[in-house]
């Protein structure tokens, strides 16, 4: 690995190993950021800038600052926190938690970001060109926001928090705020794409329509998109002004939410309980493997459907042998206890989270809808939190479990809990040998 | 007597030349015939009651189920064989029959407006969920009120079983057939011979029935109200004849019995057989039981600290209405506790804190084998070991770790079905939330409506409280929610196998016209 300094990095090679420095780094870099906010004399409070160090590093869009008060310079730090959290999340999925460890496989277990079957032969899995990619993709954003009319800070900041699918604003109104058509659409197809994983992209610049039609994710991840606009469109025509307008809206909040970026265009709480059930079921369901968004991931959505089929298969003819695919390829045994334990694990944690909320005082509503959207690094929520509202909703402690939530859904899971788990067992043997 | 009975059995069970062979209407029709006693007994009650006059509703809806069960038992024949999708719809056609015919006297008796009011009511019944669309109850004459009652016992212990007790010659079908229709992945024998088994589960049910209501006579109880509730405690089932059901009692004593009556049926009956039997540790040695109590106990613990925290109550009617509620959810039987004394017993009143603890106990249910709805306390024990050797695995990927229950090691193969029916289970509830709540139900009714539905509760949270009632749904929504409580109450195949079959023949019909 690197020299820098004369000092040889190299990651350590065990599992609990690759996990603990991940998690360290993680504790890091929040540390950092919330140095920035402390620095800056813009925060009062550490927990305030613990909060928004958390959110900006796991890509949420949960915010305790009033944007509109900070200095130019901070707003684009807050935005660049963000667009770290996102290269961060693509190196760790991609590069560090596949090729450490003694298991080579680990990528599936690790984190949420797996590599997608077509990635291994595109070449993809460079260091330097997943940055060069993802900053670029980041810089066509920026650009087009700017040539729509968005001054070069606000360009910057959304790009940065649009490429990662962070959502922070530098408004209360987020981007309604610009109330501009071509922003809205831009910001509507970024997400979307930035929910896409970064192997699809390069097939799609490369012109390979055709290997991305053979991808089931890619299909389902856009038909889902598909699907929820015109939905949405359906419910809310009348709220929303129908025509173009309404798509344009309805387009924006999908990718938006499935993308688990949390830009804001429109007021969800004003709508009926279909669309706000409808939305908060994208978030929960998120982007695709190998993307910088967040939630439990298309990936895993389907091979959760092949598990239902399978099952449903099996209670009639128990003797059957069912295979699992995606995209074409069998899904190994292997792959299917981990989704499965994934899926306990992602349900517990927002159960777990929703305890802890609810109990420190909102109602079930908020509760339930602020859990999902932190565990899959979103942001929007009902209840108390419909209208442009911020996290100070929330008193102190239950946004202690957000920052929880987030971390876990970033990571997605698995590496917090062995590592807890190991400290456990390293604390326990300590007693034992006293 | 016996002979008697035997004779008339035999004359109906003879094989004549002209019976068309079919073992789903023949198990059809006895599931029928066996409603017309519970029906009579309901006709008996409301002749006996002041007030309300449905007598001829409910002798009608007997003498309808008599005759098309007669119908069906006489011109069909049993064939020895049965294959496993035979089995389920055999199960599932017997279930959709008896909530037909069962809702006919609350139809007939116009208390419950259109048809499909009374058959939400009835699928409500006999799936022991114990959703109610009446409001209020107490206007509804007491032998309509007590049909309902039974409808629900029968539906605890299950009208299959029930008919596998006269189907000695059935063999290994008979078990595949108790096996289809009791909640639960195992269903072990109670006795080498099938019919026998399904004796035994019926004649426990009984037992722990006439248990229970001998007890609530004890705590003052009059005898219909008594009755009434043993049948709905024992089928964890829920329905009560009064708007706030157990509340309308007021009293302590009343609430511990039906605490532990709850909490016995939400108990694996083979359980009970063993202890019956003379194996006393039988409970101790099982570690779903413990898993079980150990579960209920902490949520009802925590809910009541919660409350009294938060001066929702006091300590005293805060650890009451904790444990009420927290083990009538863990059963999915669904009783209220609340009243004018009492109305911390409304869990809709709670912390929001202690609401969220209902959801995971709404979705668990109660032990395999017992008479609670739910996932089941063993698969949700399975998951949480598959779970902890899963974490096991990332840390060192060559351990050799087994889930074990007992004694027993389980083997990956039976790992992934409980892991596929609970990913089916949770594919389900979205699924069920996002239609709810597409005809309208907000996120917290429509997601606890479906878990409710699913698990066979009865009440859920937001606007389906347990004092509310399920016409805050909408038409279709109920409809929803119906086919929601069976799938849940048969474990998901029969049916999901009845809905397949139906689509696979509109399929073939409209192949056949195209070739045309």
């Amino acid at each position: 690995m690197n020299e820098p300094f004369g000092v040889r990095l190299s990651w350590p090679r065990s599992t609990v190993g690759v996990f603990t420095t991940v998690v360290i780094g993680a504790i890091g870099v929040i540390l950092l950021f919330a140095t920035v906010y402390v620095a800056s004399g813009e925060v009062n409070s550490v927990a305030d800038a613990l909060f928004e160090a958390t959110a900006g590093l796991t890509t949420t869009s949960l915010t305790v600052l009033d944007p509109e008060t900070l200095p130019s310079w901070l707003l684009i730090w807050r935005g660049f926190t963000q667009w770290t959290g996102g290269i961060a999340a693509l190196l760790l999925a991609l590069i560090v938690l596949p090729n450490s460890g003694p298991q080579r496989g680990l990528s599936n277990i690790a984190s949420s970001h797996q590599k997608p079957p077509e990635s291994s032969n595109s070449g993809l899995c460079t260091k330097t060109r997943i940055i060069l990619i993802y900053t670029g993709f980041s810089g066509a954003i920026m650009i087009a926001y700017a040539l729509f009319g968005m001054s070069v800070r606000d360009a910057v900041t959304f790009g940065f928090t649009t490429a990662s699918t962070g959502g922070f604003a530098n408004y209360h109104n987020s981007v309604a705020h610009f109330d501009s058509a071509a922003i809205e659409w831009i910001a509507a197809v970024a997400m979307g794409l930035a929910g896409t994983s970064l192997a699809a992209l390069v097939w799609l610049m490369r012109g390979k329509v055709g290997g991305l039609w053979r991808s089931t994710e890619v299909k389902f991840y856009w038909l889902l998109i598909l699907v929820s606009t015109l939905l949405l469109a359906g419910w809310t025509w009348q709220d929303t002004g129908g025509g173009t307008q309404t798509i344009r809206q309805c387009f924006f909040v999908t990718t938006s939410s499935i993308s688990t970026t949390g830009l804001r265009l429109a007021d969800w709480g004003q709508w009926s309980a279909a669309p706000q059930t409808l939305m908060l079921m994208l978030i929960g369901i998120g982007a695709m493997a190998g993307s910088a968004g967040g939630g439990f991931q298309v990936r895993r959505v389907l091979e959760i459907l092949g598990i239902v089929r399978r099952e449903l298969v099996l209670q009639l003819h128990p003797q059957a042998v069912v295979p699992v695919q995606v995209s074409g390829v069998s899904v190994s045994q292997d792959a299917l206890t981990r989704v499965q334990n994934f899926q306990i694990l992602w349900v517990l944690a927002a159960a777990v989270g929703v305890f802890g909320v609810a109990s420190l005082g909102t109602d079930l509503i908020t509760a339930v809808s602020v859990s999902v959207s932190a565990l899959a690094t979103a942001g929007p929520a009902l209840g108390e939190f419909t209208g442009f509202v911020n996290a100070t909703v929330l008193a102190a402690p239950a946004r202690a479990v957000l920052m929880g939530l987030m971390v876990l859904g970033w990571l997605a899971i698995y590496p917090i809990v062995v590592v807890v788990g190991w400290g456990i067992g390293e604390v326990q043997r300590l007693r034992l040998k006293r | 007597m016996r002979r008697n009975g035997g004779r008339v059995v035999a004359t109906l069970l003879a094989t004549r030349p002209w019976q068309v062979k079919s073992n789903v209407a023949f198990v059809v029709g006895l599931g029928l015939l066996f409603l017309v006693p519970g029906m009579l007994v309901a006709t008996a009650v409301e002749w006996g009651s002041s007030g309300s006059h449905n007598e001829v509703a409910l002798a009608m809806g007997a003498l309808a189920s008599l005759v098309a069960g007669l119908l069906l038992v006489i011109c069909t024949r049993l064939e020895p064989d049965m294959p496993p999708a035979a089995v389920f719809a055999t199960v599932a056609w017997t279930w959709i029959g008896s909530s037909v015919f069962g809702a006919l006297p609350m139809w007939f008796s116009g208390e419950f407006g259109s048809f499909d009011n009374a058959l939400f009511e009835s699928v409500s019944g006999y799936t022991a969920t114990g959703s109610t669309i009446l409001s209020p109850i107490e206007e509804v004459g007491r032998g309509v009120l007590m049909w309902r009652q039974i409808i629900q016992w029968y539906g605890g212990m299950g009208m299959v079983v029930l008919a596998v007790t006269i189907l000695p010659f059935l063999g290994v079908g008979g078990l595949s057939l108790i096996s289809a229709e009791a909640p639960g992945p195992t269903s072990d024998r109670l006795a080498p011979q099938v019919s026998s088994t399904a004796r035994r589960l019926w004649a426990l049910y009984g037992g722990i029935t006439i248990a229970i209501a001998v007890a609530l006579l004890l705590s003052g109880l009059s005898l219909y109200d008594a009755i009434a509730h043993a049948f709905t405690t024992a089928s964890t089932g829920g329905f009560s004849p009064y708007d706030s059901s157990i509340g309308h009692f007021d009293s302590i004593a009343t609430e511990v019995i039906i605490i532990v009556g709850m909490l016995l049926c939400g108990v694996s009956f083979t359980l009970h057989w063993r202890a019956v039997t003379g194996n006393a540790r039988a409970y101790s040695q099982s570690s779903e039981f413990r898993f079980y109590l150990l579960v209920i106990l902490l949520a009802a613990l925590v809910a009541a600290s919660l409350n009294w925290l938060n001066d929702i109550s006091g300590l005293a009617s805060s650890l009451r209405n904790g444990f009420f509620n927290a083990v009538t959810i863990g059963t999915s039987t669904g009783f209220g506790n609340a009243s004018a004394s009492n109305p911390g017993g409304d869990f809709a009143a709670w912390t929001a804190g202690a609401q969220s603890l209902l959801l995971p106990l709404m979705v668990m249910g109660g032990m395999t084998g017992s008479t609670a709805g739910g996932l089941k306390v063993l698969r949700a024990q399975v998951m949480a070991k598959y779970m902890r050797v899963g974490l096991l695995r990332v840390k060192h990927p060559h351990v050799v770790a087994r889930v074990k229950l007992g004694t027993t090691a389980l083997s990956e193969p039976v790992l992934q079905r409980v892991a596929g029916l609970v990913a089916l289970y949770a594919f389900t509830a979205f699924a069920g939330t996002l239609v709810l709540s597409m005809l309208g139900q907000d996120l917290i009714t429509a997601s606890s409506g479906t878990i409710s539905a699913l698990g066979n509760m009865g009440p859920a949270l937001g606007e389906a409280g347990p004092t509310s009632n399920f016409l805050v749904f909408t038409r279709p929504a109920r409809a929803v929610l119906m086919l929601l409580m069976l799938i849940g109450r048969l474990e998901f195949f029969a049916i999901l196998l009845v809905l397949l079959a139906a689509y696979e023949r509109a399929r073939r019909v409209t192949r056949i016209k195209l070739r045309r």
